[in-house]
């Protein structure tokens, strides 16, 4: 009897880590496989397309490395199209992350309608979509826009032409989205959230100004979040591009300043039908976009702090 | 207890999961591009009556267009029920595709294997292409040879091949007009019954019509890029081509390299900073430039009507060709572009969908242009149609090109445009940036001659 009873259990049983493991694997196997099937398979059927001139209809010949060829060293708009995403991401990432911690620790304050606030700066996230780029069209218009309104009272003569200059078109677009944000202060708030109050209140004791405990309470045990934020901003903004189909036209204008990379795939592939070649752009940019979130998981060593980690 | 129960609940649930999202996988894999509505039908209409009748098995068609709005869904509906009702044996379904996504989903469906039966295409000039690329269906063999006479030449022309191949029907174009505002040709001193003829008129009269205040131009008169008209119709209207043929760019020709000159004489007239920031405060529909009483004189498409009446009904305004540079009136002064029907390679019933087709280009483009304003390519729609809109469309499609996108560089305005802007900012002149686009020009049409 006790040879029997201890006998089933052997047989099906599986330690308590396998266990868990298999329920695990259970539980992303239906993300596993949606990857697989519609991620990495697609994926890896563009890098052979970009060795081939792929037009989805009637074209799919083996044509080596011409693509890749074009795209360095003949094609007028590859490069400037870089520029103009490395441009916009340069800026608007920073720029972005200032603005969602600076916006979080205000809405973090005991301050009254503290909900009302973080509501009224949640809003933009929920909001984006075109209806909101084509209110941004007004706000930029040159000449009864707001912001062009509000720069000649402040006694600039000249303002901006905003979406109809070359040199203003991208700083448009970076204010653009700099707006929306603030969408990303949950984040940010959950983070100031976890850090411990003692902290704050040894820092008091030692002295430290509200600005001395912001700088060195708040942001190192925020840093990982903006770590998080600052992978994901990198990743969306070299991807950044439907705005410019819709506030400019034609799209990319004025004089190819807002032809992001993302519009230059888009055009390449969807209207001229030159899927071997788009998916080529489309794996450097990946690679390009690799090697910066490289170059920051290597940086973060330095200034990313996670709780309960020893150095 | 509880930790088996809660074990076993999170298998159940991970792997309920997993078959969902498989279910789902399976039937969009198979449906690919497509998007809604007419499987459900098919089989419960097919079914009673193949039992039946053998010989007349009734089909079911599907054609997707971009029409969702209510302004235009009425025309539709009244289309397709007037078919419908007509044709038991092929009853046809329309599907609403945004007008930005129908490439993409039409290149999809065909890709898919599971293309609809008709697409009303986004564009008439890149027909040929989709033909080429094998994604558009070959009509002559289906018998659409006959068809020829039944529609304007430009149109028949500008969807099929030198070689005799048809890749779709023509269904309607457009014109365009110069719109003047009398009002403010009254306030400015101009005879309000006299549109400008030439271009020297233009000039002339626009300068009595421009308005500033201090360094501010709160009016234009006139300046060739506001509207609809673009480099390439003023190129065209002044006589000069783009294009000798197929494979010849010829972007920088002398007489290209005036036009262009010509446009930076207007630019400069105002300012590159107060032309682009004039033209970049106004959009379209209600805040259209001419709609706001803001321009003199403005090319837009013979549609444009409509939203004058609709957006300003009280604007006074006067309609006359677009003036030329010597005030003679030819085959390319205005220009066209235009919609075609395309029956995509992979559909299951290509001479029901021909049939469609037909009417859809015929006798239901009368009934669209008579309440939507486009311009039918076929011909016998002047017969039935006498609105003065209509008629005076009509009268002017004999001066109004529709010019083909040469197929080796369909993208080629890419390459115009910056140019246009670089000349217009000063920043080359513009025989340099017409060289240059040339020569960029040059080396795609290799490229797509190549093959690549």
């Amino acid at each position: 009897m006790a040879a029997t009873k201890g006998a089933r259990p052997r047989r099906f049983a599986l330690s308590m880590r396998a266990k868990e493991a298999l329920a695990g694997y259970l539980f992303i196997l239906p993300w596993a496989i949606g990857f697989l099937v519609f991620v990495a398979g697609p994926m890896l059927f563009s890098l052979y397309a970009s060795f081939t001139n792929y037009n989805v209809t009637s074209k799919f010949d083996w044509i080596g490395l011409a693509n890749y060829k074009k795209m360095f060293f003949s094609d007028p708009f590859y490069w400037k199209s870089v520029w103009n995403t490395l441009y916009f991401t340069v800026f608007s990432v920073p720029i972005n992350i200032a603005v969602g911690v600076v916006s979080a620790v205000l809405l973090f304050q005991n301050v009254p309608f503290q909900r009302m606030w973080r509501t009224i700066f949640y809003l933009p996230k929920v909001l984006t979509g075109v209806a909101v780029l084509m209110l941004w069209v007004w706000v930029f218009n040159p000449q009864d826009g707001l912001m062009n309104n509000f720069l000649r009272s402040i006694g600039v003569d000249n303002p901006p032409l905003w979406f109809a200059s070359p040199k203003w078109s991208k700083p448009a677009l970076i204010v653009m989205s700099a707006w929306s944000a603030t969408g990303g202060i949950l984040l940010y708030l959950a983070g100031l959230q976890a850090i411990p109050k003692q902290l704050y209140e040894a820092a008091q004791i030692d002295g430290a100004s509200g600005w001395r405990q912001f700088l060195n309470v708040t942001l190192p045990m925020l840093s990982s979040t903006i770590f998080f934020k600052l992978i994901t901003g990198i990743n969306g903004a070299m991807q950044y591009w439907e705005a410019a189909l819709i506030v400019t036209n034609p799209p990319g204008s004025p004089s190819n300043s807002t032809l992001f990379n993302g519009l230059y795939i888009w055009n390449t592939a969807f209207r001229d039908m030159k899927m071997g070649y788009a998916s080529a752009m489309a794996w450097v940019m990946f690679i390009i976009t690799m090697i910066l979130a490289a170059i920051q998981f290597w940086g973060s060593k330095r200034w990313v702090y996670y709780e309960g980690e020893r150095r | 207890m509880g930790m088996i129960g809660r074990k076993v609940t999170a298998v159940f649930l991970a792997s309920l999961l997993a078959a969902t999202l498989l279910a789902g996988c399976g039937g969009g894999a198979k449906k690919g591009g497509e998007s809604t509505t007419p499987q459900t039908q098919q089989p419960t209409q097919q079914q009673p009556q193949q039992t039946e009748t053998p010989k007349a098995e009734p089909v079911s068609i599907e054609f997707w267009g971009w029409w969702s709005s209510e302004t235009r869904m009425p025309t539709i509906n009244k289309i397709v029920d007037k078919w419908n009702s007509e044709h038991p044996d092929i009853q046809v379904t329309y599907t609403f595709v945004p007008f930005g996504e129908m490439n993409t989903k039409y290149l999809a469906s065909v890709a898919g294997g599971n293309p609809p039966d008709m697409v009303v295409s986004p564009d008439i000039f890149t027909s040929i292409q989709r033909g080429e690329n094998g994604q558009a269906m070959e009509l002559s063999s289906l018998g659409a040879l006959d068809l020829k006479d039944l529609y304007y030449p430009n149109f028949w022309d500008a969807v099929t091949t030198d070689d005799g191949k048809i890749y779709a029907l023509p269904w309607v174009g457009e014109t365009k007009f110069l719109y003047y505002n009398k009002q403010l040709f009254r306030e400015a001193g101009l005879d309000p019954e006299k549109g400008p003829v030439t271009w020297d008129d233009l000039w002339t009269m626009a300068e009595k019509l421009d308005k500033w205040e201090g360094s501010k131009l709160v009016q234009m008169g006139f300046h060739p890029l506001m509207g609809n008209f673009g480099f390439q119709g003023w190129v065209w209207n002044a006589g000069g081509l783009l294009f000798q043929n197929d494979e010849t760019p010829t972007i920088n020709a002398d007489k290209n390299v005036e036009v262009l000159e010509w446009i930076k004489k207007w630019t400069d007239r105002y300012g590159y900073d107060v032309f682009s920031g004039f033209k970049g405060s106004f959009g379209t529909g209600p805040q259209h430039a001419f709609i706001q009483g803001k321009i003199g004189m403005v090319v837009e498409t013979a549609t444009f009507e409509k939203e004058i009446k609709t957006n300003a009904p009280t604007l006074e305004y006067g309609v006359v060709p677009v003036p030329t540079p010597d005030g003679k009136q030819h085959q390319n002064a205005s220009y066209s572009g235009g919609f075609s029907v395309e029956l995509p390679v992979g559909s299951k019933y290509p001479q029901q969908a021909l049939e469609f087709a037909k009417y859809w280009t015929q006798e239901a483009a009368v009934i669209w242009a008579q309440e939507q304003n486009d311009f039918p390519a076929y011909t016998k729609a002047v017969e039935t149609i006498t609105t003065p809109e209509f008629k005076r469309a009509a009268d002017n499609m004999q001066y109004t090109g529709l010019i083909p996108v040469p197929l080796t560089a369909t993208n080629y305005l890419d390459f115009v445009n910056p140019a246009v802007d670089e000349v217009l900012m000063g920043n080359m002149s513009a025989k340099a940036a017409l060289d240059q686009a040339q020569s960029q020009i040059e080396d795609v049409v290799a490229e797509n001659l190549a093959g690549n």
